[in-house]
């Protein structure tokens, strides 16, 4: 199916749908007091479905047209509930804060990652050059591997560069960028202008000299990786792209070996299965919330 | 006179101890605080004022995340310095 043919249907849906109704005390004071300022204008007809709604335990209010802000609010809460999938990028932040303290301090001088919320703040004009120079802080062109972990369109992705600081005429050294999606039929390659930009801007704001030309040239490769059999395991096979990714990496990643293990049959998803429920116990665990 | 010099001192040391911090969001608001706040309560606070749900923005400080059990002090934070609000993110699958 088509992803335009899905979305207009489900939107539609979504809209349609009636807020389920929560008891709670702030809600139904404010029901209330909505109800008040309704009264007064309200046809009769619309004050009898009003009468037989409240009586049925729903208001009104409850019947409104739900609108994309709340159903966005909403989504996040229910991010939070014990039978959802769906990684938040507060939840993937701690979890990779965590997985990054266990791997070895050879590795995390070699390898860094960057804010899952950079890449998107970075496509945002008002935040721009604020990423660049947080960015500049990771000293990016020193490092070996370069996770960048990608949330767009409510898909998570994973961008990895490869020896930046590796001169052009290198063999075994040449820069590359790798991007590992887990659902390879949303077209991947629709990232590559807003990457293209990215590593410009940031080759830029560092001041180094290669050319715009062989910029522009890096190679992005898209593996084909396993992939996703439903809609909301893409943040967790980024975290397991990342956690193979760190134990696998071979020394200089070069075309020549190129895919090295990154194939379909990198890892089975029983394994997957068991890293997911690790992610979960460790949000359990740490209750997560930024605010409690 | 040692009253009044205590005084003053405690007036000096109540001002340094409040810093001028920006949150920049869809706006930008400055807010004086104490060092010794927590930061969830400046993020409630934050939250509370534009009605949304207090998990709807992530704040981070030079692009880190801030903890809510943190406050000013142990950030190191100086008078003026500035914290983004920016809105989770979040994703499943492209389709929705």
């Amino acid at each position: 199916m088509k992803p335009t043919d899905r979305r207009s249907s489900s939107n539609i849906a979504d809209r349609l749908r009636l807020r389920p109704s929560k008891p709670t005390v702030a809600s139904d004071d404010h029901r209330r007091v909505c109800n008040q300022s309704r009264s007064k204008i309200i046809t009769r007809q619309a004050a009898k479905t009003l009468e037989s709604s409240e009586n049925s335990g729903k208001s009104f209010y409850d019947s409104l047209p739900q609108y994309r802000r709340s159903r966005r609010l909403k989504n996040v809460r229910r991010t939070n509930s014990s039978n959802d999938k769906k990684l938040d990028t507060n939840v993937f932040e701690s979890y990779l804060e965590d997985l990054w303290n266990g791997i070895s301090e050879e590795k995390r001088s070699s390898c860094t990652y960057i804010d899952c919320l950079w890449f998107s703040l970075y496509k945002d004009e008002m935040t721009k050059e604020k990423v660049l120079r947080w960015i500049k802080r990771k000293q990016i062109f020193s490092r070996k591997y370069v996770f960048v972990p990608i949330v767009c369109w409510r898909h998570w992705s994973l961008l990895i560069l490869c020896h930046f600081g590796g001169k052009k005429q290198s063999k075994v050294k040449r820069p590359c960028m790798l991007l590992l999606d887990s659902l390879h039929s949303t077209e991947p390659k629709r990232l590559e202008p807003d990457i293209r930009r990215f590593v410009l801007d940031i080759y830029k704001s560092e001041g180094r000299k290669e050319g715009d030309d062989f910029i522009s040239k890096i190679p992005l490769l898209i593996p084909k990786v396993p992939q996703q059999t439903n809609g909301e395991e893409c943040g967790t096979f980024v975290l397991y792209f990342i956690y193979l990714f760190l134990q696998n990496a071979p020394e200089n990643f070069n075309q020549e070996g190129y895919p090295y293990f990154l194939t379909e049959e990198w890892f089975c998803l029983e394994d997957l299965e068991i890293f997911r429920k690790e992610i979960y116990s460790f949000w359990m665990s740490k209750g997560i919330t930024h605010v409690q | 006179m040692s009253a009044v010099t205590a005084k003053e001192d405690r007036k000096r040391s109540d001002r340094s101890s409040r810093i001028n911090i920006k949150i920049d969001g869809c706006d930008s608001v400055t807010v004086r605080v104490k060092r010794s706040i927590k930061m969830k309560d400046l993020m409630k606070a934050y939250t509370d004022r534009r009605s949304v749900g207090i998990d709807t923005f992530e704040f981070l400080l030079d692009g880190h995340r801030i903890q809510g059990q943190q406050t000013p002090d142990e950030l190191e934070m100086k008078d003026g310095d500035e914290i983004d609000a920016m809105v989770h993110g979040h994703g499943g699958s492209a389709i929705w």
